[in-house]
């Protein structure tokens, strides 16, 4: 008797719920952003505090916009993310919003999890098209629209380091006096390949095209002078990037390559012991600037209301004002467009003429245009192959010649 | 907190502007709700145990295929295996049960596997909300400084169960294999036992601690404050606790032993950590006494060093009976009980030249302090039997009321107090109507 009535009075609640669901009333439409940050495993309650007062203001700003939006932020770690949107996905509790990086939102689009974008020609034409190519999948869908560009940098600790290195040979010599350090990933150490132009020679196997000597001998240098760093004294290779920021924070290392995206968390730490400067030179007299492309991306799950205001969103964020304010705010990104990178460009304070630098290469096209490297990154496989090729010649498991081969192989191997 | 929460909470309410979800949840009211009428359908066509199955798991597959195809139900196959789950415990406990009758099923279902389940289901219902580390970074408030948040108070509140619920197995398993090892004697490794386990819940609590950041400082801090509350407050308990300690490695109350409470025999059922459970022999009452009291006052043990108990029968024969042969007689009938020790013997004196009897008392041993009132009992009455097949008389006082006159007249006064004519004379001439016999 008394299941019954508990049965009865959660139909009644269920029917009210929907009743309230498609009545005439709308309440505001609570539109779920989760947006993936890469500074650690595991997300603390500082994160958080970060976040809002990072999006405090914007989430203001889009309320003027449109009153009815509720945006309801969320931070997931880059860590099983794909596979926890996932589970949400499938149960109906998957996002409105993903922002995350393009690597990540391709991977998405892959498995489902991501509704395709489509732009007008109007709506593209402040953006660069190379930085659309990078979130183009196989089936020439957009899976998310680009806002800003996190840039690799130097980070040095000026009360170690007066001047920091301009070229990978300087770099060498300081590393008598100094500790520099850098994290052993292929997407962080992609810089020294570019300076190298080895990244043409993996563009080119990728496109299968016949092996060339001089390319090859690129690939092999670049390798050659990774082993050698790693037998200086003081260049030390870290395993990621929160190893290289602790070390740097704790004083254990001087200079250390970094990401725009994790400037604000040194800055809080450092202080005015923090300096930025663009990452050294190579032999390659090519202007080169590794970014790493942040996205938005439209969740599957969303009502036709919550899609409605989830565009208006993206729509606002990549407007120039929007652009330029966050980016000269957060100080840590550029924005994509291209008018509101210019100003940002001008505006940033000195100290920071590395972003600057970076802000002004990434306008010119062929600069920042990573094909290859876009696709390295995309594809698991060939990312693992390249990323063991390289820890064979750090720790002198393979010569260089070896593994010039075996990444070369590897690339040519793809089915891309 | 109260913004976050409510932040979480507009999240949540975000869901049910998707037709998805609402579906997802209107389907699981509706199969909740159509189950009993389902069951009575089919009940005649399945066996009986299934039916409590069949919604849940119809629902399940359904859901599962649902998903397969693509189509948004994972909300609806969670709840759904949910259920499915819930109904398992009991037919699965009753399979083990039938095949393993000595496996703890009861004690695995209500101290482990509900909890468990409690836990992983809020785990991943907030997982699938995509709420769970947002929520558990909630902040609640400081504590010695340190920010507890609602993930590490739920953390650690499970871990502390989980701690309390195990840790009696292990340590149960380290106090045998260190019984065995050392040789300690089986109190001892009772008493080992719980040591281990107190110190497995007093290491797992303060790994909590520490787990929550609360530094050692702080914790001396509150432990020097604390004891003087426990001095004042909670000293009995606390004297209790240690008492029970230190009774379960003397050994001298341990389960199964027989005590003397208030001159009743009582066997020890369980010795807890505050008090001691024994069972009354005279009326199975239960008894819980404070295991203090062990210590600051008196216990008789029948059982202290061994089990074996002396009990006595008191028995009077008339005068005319050689007591060598009544003596005879009570130690044969002793002799011949099976329950009655042959050693140490039986044995029988001459304790009183009595008013009316000489008194002998029969002493003898039982193995089981317990069965000594029963065997007592039986040693009686055949006695009685051997008795009268020897001719021995038991005596007893005898009383004989006569009618009176009050005042008593010239004639009778001077009759009763004549001494031609005696009261004795009086009695003879009826006895059997006036007389009363008193046992013994």
């Amino acid at each position: 008797m008394g299941a019954i009535r508990i049965k009865n009075l959660a139909l009644g609640i269920a029917l009210a719920v929907i009743s309230a669901g498609c009545s005439s009333w709308r309440p505001p439409t609570v539109v779920k952003v989760v947006r993936t940050i890469t500074n650690s495993d595991t997300i603390s309650s500082k994160d958080y505090e970060r976040l809002r007062e990072v999006t405090e203001d914007a989430i203001d700003h889009i309320k003027t916009v449109d009153p009815h939006i509720r945006p309801r932020l969320t931070l997931s770690s880059q860590k099983n993310f794909v596979d926890e949107i996932e589970d949400q996905t499938r149960s109906g509790f998957g996002p409105d919003l993903l922002i995350t990086d393009s690597e990540t939102a391709l991977d998405l689009y892959k498995r489902k999890l991501v509704d395709p974008l489509e732009l007008s020609p109007e709506d593209r034409a402040d953006t660069p098209d190379y930085l659309f190519d990078l979130v183009t999948a196989d089936d020439g869908q957009l899976v998310g629209r680009p806002v800003n560009q996190f840039v690799q940098l130097a980070c040095f600790n000026t009360e170690r380091l007066s001047s920091p290195p301009q070229t990978l040979k300087e770099m060498q010599q300081e590393s008598e006096d100094n500790n520099f350090g850098m994290a052993l990933q292929l997407k962080d150490l992609f810089w020294s390949a570019e300076a190298f132009d080895a990244a043409e020679a993996m563009e080119a196997a990728l496109a299968k095209l016949p092996p060339d000597t001089n390319r090859q001998a690129n690939v092999t240098r670049w390798l050659h002078w990774l082993e050698h760093a790693s037998y200086q004294q003081n260049i030390r290779f870290l395993n990621d990037q929160r190893s290289l920021r602790q070390a740097l924070v704790a004083g254990d290392l001087d200079w250390i390559t970094c990401w725009s995206g994790s400037l604000r968390e040194l800055r809080e730490i450092m202080g005015e012991k923090l300096a930025l400067a663009p990452l050294p030179k190579g032999p390659s007299t090519k202007l080169k600037a590794a970014t790493k492309l942040q996205v938005w991306s439209l969740g599957r799950n969303s009502s036709p209301k919550q899609r409605e205001k989830a565009l208006v969103m993206i729509d606002f964020i990549t407007k120039p004002w929007a652009q330029k304010t966050y980016a000269l705010a957060g100080r840590n990104s550029l924005p994509v467009n291209r008018k509101a990178a210019k100003i940002v460009a001008a505006k940033i304070p000195g100290g920071t003429e590395a972003l600057m630098t970076y802000a002004q290469r990434s306008l010119q096209e062929n600069a920042a245009k990573g094909q290859a490297k876009a696709r390295v990154f995309r594809d698991p496989e060939r990312y693992e192959a390249i990323s063991d090729a390289l820890f064979d010649t750090i720790y002198d498991v393979n010569s260089p010649e070896q593994s010039t081969q075996k990444i070369l192989k590897s690339l040519r191997e793809s089915d891309s | 907190m109260i913004t976050e929460i409510s932040s979480e909470t507009t999240t949540w309410l975000g869901y049910l502007q998707r037709g998805s979800v609402l579906i997802q949840v209107g389907l699981f009211v509706a199969a909740l709700s159509s189950e009993s009428r389902v069951k009575r359908k089919l009940s005649s066509l399945l066996i009986a145990s299934l039916t409590h199955l069949i919604v849940p798991a119809a629902l399940f597959i359904s859901a599962s295929v649902l998903t397969l195809a693509g189509i948004t139900a994972g909300f609806l196959q969670y709840l759904a295996l949910l259920w499915v789950l819930w109904r398992c415990v009991e037919p699965t406990k009753q399979l083990i049960l039938g095949r393993f009758p000595k496996v703890p099923v009861e004690e695995i279902d209500k101290s482990f596997f509900r909890p468990v389940l409690l836990v992983m289901s809020i785990l991943t219902f907030f997982q699938m909300l995509g709420s769970r580390e947002s929520l558990s970074l909630i902040s609640l408030g400081d504590v010695f400084g340190v920010t507890l948040t609602i993930g590490k108070l739920f953390t650690a509140l499970v871990i502390v169960y989980l701690v309390i619920a195990l840790a009696s197995r292990p340590a149960a398993f380290a106090a045998w294999l260190g019984g065995s090892f050392f040789g300690i004697k089986p109190q001892g490794r009772k008493a080992l036992e719980v040591i281990l386990r107190y110190s497995v819940i007093g290491v797992g609590v303060m790994g909590v601690e520490y787990y929550i950041g609360i530094n050692g400082t702080a914790l001396v801090a509150v432990a020097g404050g604390l004891s003087v509350g426990i001095g004042f407050g909670i000293k009995e308990i606390i004297s209790n606790f240690i008492s029970s300690l230190w009774l379960l490695f003397e050994g001298s109350v341990r389960p199964g032993e027989i005590l003397m409470i208030n001159g009743d025999p009582c066997t020890v059922r369980k010795l807890g950590l505050r008090a001691t459970q024994l069972r009354r022999g005279r009326d199975g009452a239960e008894l819980l006494i404070p295991n203090q009291n062990f210590f600051t006052q008196e216990a008789e043990s029948y059982t202290a060093e061994e089990t074996s108990r002396r009990d006595a029968v008191v028995v009077g024969a008339a005068y005319h009976h050689e007591p060598s042969q009544v003596i005879a007689v009570l130690e044969e009938v002793a002799r011949q009980h099976e329950k009655v020790l042959e050693y140490p013997p039986p044995q029988a004196f001459t304790v009183d030249f009595a008013d009316s009897s000489i008194n002998y008392k029969l002493l003898f041993w039982v193995r089981n302090p317990l069965e000594a009132f029963a065997v007592g009992s039986d040693l009686r009455q055949a006695i009685w039997t051997a008795f009268d097949k020897n001719g021995i008389g038991i005596p007893f006082p005898q009383r004989q009321v006569y009618p009176m006159e009050w005042p008593p007249s010239k004639e009778q006064t001077h009759r009763l107090g004549s001494p031609s004519n005696q009261l004795q004379a009086e009695a003879d001439s009826d006895p059997a109507n006036d007389s009363t016999g008193e046992s013994p």
